[in-house]
């Protein structure tokens, strides 16, 4: 049994609404499989497809708490895990107040850091929290091993201290942008869900939905344009953030339609990468404005 | 039917299904079966797409294997409804390679000096190390020297051929590789640092600490042999597609051309597209198609770009080893290049024809000092070779003809 055995379908719908998240049917049934199960969630795709969000709107959804663990290379055991005070435990030595032994050891819960692993593990409520593993793939294989053993069995041991498990698992969703494999061990023990680009619909939904003040029209070309550029083969394709990022400056600037010079002037919002900003020429702007019109 | 024998029915189904996508080159997990039975379970209804996306969950974790599991999903969907519908016999739909190894002998101008080199070894006497046959030099056995006449790079309309799927695969494959670098890990016992350790508590006992070798995100530098035995033996487009994914999707990998002279293309490829790149190349006068000294590119690499290889980074040689430079050269800036990198791969153009052998004096020269060496004519050598370095790691399994399947040679006309 997990805390989330009995959430229905309709159940995450009305999460993903409350929380503006537009999502396709294939995201709404991994997600409740990853509730009901209890199995962490593995999601993969392009920078800027709604990864992370995901887990934050999880955790905005079902009024729990969001644990995260931002991974980097060299991320080590202490930084997820725990960490003793060493400076709080001196101080208590020296002024006598406690000692490395006894009732009174600075091996005591006052004197440990949670990270974020053993927070997520430790955390008391309702409902469990949601542990946001992000970018996995950034961290080391020796983490990657760590996280294997920690996501097994939902707990951790502590010498000084002994075992500590969590009352209840939290929901894991780990992101991943592919910049190297995972083990085969972390996946199998994951449900695995692609983050797919939106179509055209869904992604003009998603717009309306967190930039409602951008007017209908140039939303849709907005979309149109964004969708064009996916069609390119572009080093750094542009995903949903960047569609977000677009609509926002062109609300600021206070634009009300779409054209070569507007796009010229913004398209930093939109393409990320120098090589493919300086290999779009005035034949291309004109292509995807062109493109846009006829979706 | 009885709800144990829907039950029944579906499992066998399910069952069905995973031992497809295996055929298919699905990499499922070994508990791929049972995991996603429980998702199955954890359903509320049988609606169609629900089941797809309980199944794609669990058995099917790289976007590359999306299209095979969405193809046989069909079949199993059909099959689990009752309706008459059936795995195809090769249980992936996978293209078969055409088999047709006579083509070689019936293409013409097969003769290269490579055949004059008593060096042996080659299935048939035909291919002894390489297959210089082209219009562009039949008969012309002089044709591949070291002073051959390069020309500018022009493609005229580059084909558009989708590499993608290929190119992310042996990206991973490649990101996986172990490297030499050591980190903290499970593999042998660190006796520097349990030393370090075990000294600064005192010579206290303490666990053993251990290492293993580092991975990480793919990288490195291409060098592509541009010369013409090579460009008349692989599809020009198949070949700009990939070097143009792999600069795309690689961190800070340089790419190289290479004939008699060594030239760095890498901005061409930073060019929105294939067709960009090839203009971009053509625009700058870049020639190719001449002769080869490999130990010459190597050593300009060496003195000029040598930061461009480092340990942490993969080199990736194209190439069909045909040198007409110093081979005794060449070892020496092999030994170099596999000292320096990470792992050191070799695509050989040449080696998919079936009746290839490694007896061009470069090759041999170079296979002491390759991690990897394999065929690669098109996109289908790529997915290969992405598959068995996911599985064996690097290896020279290219060299043994026995075990590879016969092949058509692609040849220009």
């Amino acid at each position: 049994m997990t805390a989330f055995s009995d959430t229905t379908e309709a159940d995450v719908r009305a999460a993903f609404e409350e929380q503006n998240y537009v999502a396709n049917d294939d995201v709404v049934t991994t997600a409740l499989l990853a509730l009901r199960l209890g199995k962490p969630l593995l999601v993969e795709g392009a920078p800027g497809a709604g990864k992370t969000e995901l887990a934050k709107v999880l955790a905005g959804g079902f009024g729990t708490e969001l644990v995260r663990l931002q991974c980097y290379e060299g991320l080590a055991a202490e930084q997820a895990l725990y960490e003793w005070n060493y400076t709080k435990q001196l101080l208590a030595v020296e002024s006598g107040e406690a000692g490395v032994g006894g009732d009174d050891s600075v091996f005591d819960d006052a004197y440990l850091l949670e990270r974020p692993l053993l927070r997520a593990l430790s955390t008391h409520g309702p409902r469990p929290p949601v542990l946001l593993v992000d970018e996995v793939d950034r961290a080391d294989e020796a983490f990657e091993a760590l996280l294997l053993e920690v996501l097994s069995d939902f707990q951790v041991s502590i010498p000084e201290l002994g075992t500590v498990r969590a009352e209840v698992p939290p929901v894991v969703v780990l992101t991943s942008n592919r910049t190297r494999a995972l083990s085969d061990a972390l996946k199998r023990r994951c449900l695995y869900l692609h983050v797919e680009p939106p179509t055209f619909e869904r992604e003009l939904e998603i717009v309306r939905r967190k930039v409602p003040e951008l007017d209908d029209d140039l939303a849709a070309e907005v979309c149109g344009v964004v969708q064009a550029l996916r069609e390119r083969p572009l080093r750094k394709r542009p995903g949903v953030a960047e569609t977000l990022d677009w609509a926002e400056a062109l609300l600021t600037l206070e634009r009300d339609s779409l054209d070569t010079d507007t796009v010229r002037a913004t398209v930093g919002c939109v393409l990320k990468d120098a090589g493919d900003v300086e290999g779009f020429g005035e034949d291309d702007y004109e292509a995807v404005l062109a493109a846009a019109d006829a979706m | 039917m009885t709800v144990d024998a829907l039950a029944e029915h579906l499992r066998v189904e399910l069952v069905t299904f995973v031992a497809r996508l295996r055929s298919a080159g699905v990499r499922v997990p070994g508990d791929g079966s049972l995991a996603a039975a429980e998702a199955l379970c954890a359903l509320d209804g049988a609606d169609r797409e629900a089941v797809r996306a309980a199944l794609r969950a669990t058995l099917c974790d790289r976007p590359t294997d999306r299209e095979a599991f969405d193809r046989l999903f069909e079949v199993f969907w059909a099959r689990l409804r009752g309706e008459d519908a059936d795995y195809d016999d090769d249980g992936a739909g996978m293209a078969t390679i055409d088999t047709d190894a006579g083509a070689v002998a019936d293409a013409p101008g097969q003769t290269t000096p490579e055949e004059e080199a008593p060096v042996g070894g080659a299935t048939g006497g035909t291919l002894a190390g390489g297959v210089g046959s082209t219009e562009r030099n039949a008969g012309a056995g002089s044709a591949y020297s070291p002073t051959g006449a390069s020309e500018p790079v022009s493609l005229g309309d580059v084909d558009d051929v989708n590499v993608e799927a290929a190119v992310a695969a042996f990206t991973d494959a490649v990101a996986a590789l172990p490297g030499r670098r050591w980190e903290r890990g499970d593999g042998t016992p660190d006796a520097k640092r349990a030393l370090r350790r075990s000294v600064s508590q005192g010579g206290v006992p303490i666990s053993l600490p251990r290492r293993e070798r580092e991975r990480t995100a793919a990288r490195g530098v291409v060098l592509v042999d541009v010369s013409g035995s090579v460009l008349d033996a692989i599809d020009e487009s198949v070949l700009f597609a990939v070097i143009h994914a792999i600069r795309a999707r690689w961190r800070r990998t340089p790419v190289f051309f290479f004939d008699t002279a060594l030239r760095d293309v890498s901005e061409a490829f930073d060019r929105g597209s294939v067709a960009a790149a090839a203009r971009a190349l053509e625009a700058a006068r870049v020639e190719w198609g001449g002769g080869t000294r490999i130990a010459g590119a190597l050593a300009t690499l060496r003195e000029r770009r040598p930061e461009s290889v480092d340990r942490r980074g993969v080199v990736l040689v194209v190439s069909d080893g045909i040198e007409r430079g110093d081979v005794a050269g060449l070892r020496e800036q092999l030994a170099w290049l596999s000292r320096r990198a990470g792992a050191v791969l070799w695509l050989n153009p040449l080696a998919a024809d079936p009746r290839w052998s490694p007896a061009a004096p470069g090759m041999r020269a170079a296979l002491p000092f390759l991690d990897g060496l394999y065929a690669f004519a098109d996109v289908a050598d790529l997915e290969r070779i992405a598959a068995s370095l996911a599985e064996r790691g690097p290896d020279l399994a290219a060299v043994d003809l026995a075990d590879r399947p016969s092949r058509r040679l692609r040849v220009r006309h």
